[in-house]
């Protein structure tokens, strides 16, 4: 294995989780996520591979790739983001926890996935990225082309906007 | 109404959403291999070469069609008739005009095939023995049908004689990469059944285990290798 084999192997191993949810969200489909994650990476690895020296910020290039490559599903396929009302198998790690527990908790995550999938893009990015991905406001900032005062504002109006999308006013 | 924390709370559980775990590891593989598999070429030297040229299909104008191997200088493959030189690929190479050249080039062919199966057998890495068989695999066949192909010819006898020696090369050549993987394989399902295991590793081990069991190495390796990625894993 060269050193980039390996380099690109760590490079993978610390982010595949992140970029498989963040896709995932976005799609609201395994199988589809983890098409658009394997040409993400596969992209990148091609970049990485050629470069001479490494790629300043994978994490940024990686979610770069993995953005256009979300809008370009949708384009490809003339659709309007949908998302099934149907609860998505999510997989829950805890076996100890008993089956009300998970049940419970199953909906919830459904509920909050559902919700976010309804957001703004922008603000779906933000909230995580931040919130999930623990990405700081300055890292969000550079990724994002925005100054850190205007991360901060949108965080704080995606989180009103998901806030008000799990308490609906009532009619 | 939810606290800021009760809501950035609730937003955390989809930390839950994660991939599979054999997903993860293959779809990996996959990528790096996708590297590999030119990178896999280098140990056949000339013969990645050679084996570009086969993918291309000969053209047979007539009946009495002749086809000539030719092994140029840079190893690369030409198909001919005697009424026309049919170009199968924009490189410079030499064409044989005579029957001695002919042989010529097919023992060139030949040794290109034998230090290729000499290579396989020096193959120790389970993760070569896999990105080699993208090569061999597909090599195989195609010599195999274009084989067939020139057996239909009316060739003279030591011409004749030439093709026949190259059919065993090309079938030592698969073998050896069987052999690579059944020996591989082997070693590793042995391995890891002296190692305690989940009960996920373990019914991929019982896989890898069934797919020997079957004969089908390939398989068999794809299995036990993932068995050792899943505990890298952890």
């Amino acid at each position: 294995m060269t050193n980039k084999h390996k380099e690109f192997s760590k490079i993978y191993d610390q982010h595949i989780d992140k970029i498989y949810r963040f896709v995932y969200l976005k799609v609201s489909s395994q199988e589809t996520a983890q098409d658009i994650c394997s040409e993400t990476f596969l992209r990148c690895w091609k970049r990485y591979k050629t470069t001479k020296n490494t790629i300043e910020n994978p994490q940024a290039f990686l979610y770069r790739i993995a953005r256009n490559l979300v809008i370009d599903h949708y384009r490809q396929k003339g659709k309007v983001q949908i998302i099934p009302t149907e609860a998505i198998p999510i997989p829950i790690i805890d076996p100890s926890q008993n089956i009300e527990e998970m049940a419970m908790l199953t909906s919830d995550v459904n509920t909050i996935r559902l919700t976010l999938a309804k957001l703004k893009d922008d603000y779906q990015n933000v909230l995580i990225w931040h919130y999930l991905d623990d990405l700081s406001i300055s890292e969000i900032a550079k990724m994002s082309e925005k100054s850190e005062g205007a991360v901060r504002v949108q965080l704080h109006r995606a989180l009103e906007a998901l806030r008000g999308g799990l308490n609906p006013p009532q009619a | 109404m939810m606290t800021e924390k009760e809501l950035i709370g609730k937003l955390q559980e989809l930390r839950q959403i994660k991939p599979q775990n054999e997903w993860v590891v293959f779809a990996k593989a996959q990528i790096l291999t996708e590297k590999e598999a030119k990178r896999s070429l280098a140990p056949f030297g000339r013969f990645s070469e050679i084996f570009k040229i086969f993918q291309f299909k000969p053209v047979f104008a007539t009946a009495t069609a002749v086809m000539l191997l030719i092994v140029g200088i840079a190893g690369f493959f030409i198909f001919t008739n005697q009424e026309k030189q049919v170009e199968v690929a924009q490189i410079p190479t030499i064409v044989p005009d005579s029957t001695q050249e002919i042989i010529l080039a097919l023992e060139d062919l030949q040794k290109e095939i034998n230090l290729a199966t000499e290579s396989l057998k020096e193959i120790k890495e389970p993760h070569k023995v896999l990105e080699s068989r993208n090569t061999v695999v597909p090599f195989v066949a195609t010599a195999r049908e274009m084989i067939a192909e020139i057996e239909k010819l009316e060739l003279e006898q030591n011409v004749d004689n030439k093709i026949l020696a190259l059919i065993k090369g090309v079938e030592k050549f698969d073998n050896a990469q069987k052999s690579a993987e059944a020996r591989t394989a082997n070693y590793l399902i042995q391995r890891w059944k002296t190692v305690t295991l989940t009960e996920a590793q373990q019914e991929v081990l019982k896989q890898a285990e069934q797919a020997y069991a079957n004969r089908d190495y390939a398989q068999a390796l794809i299995n036990v290798m993932l068995v050792q990625q899943l505990i890298e894993r952890k």
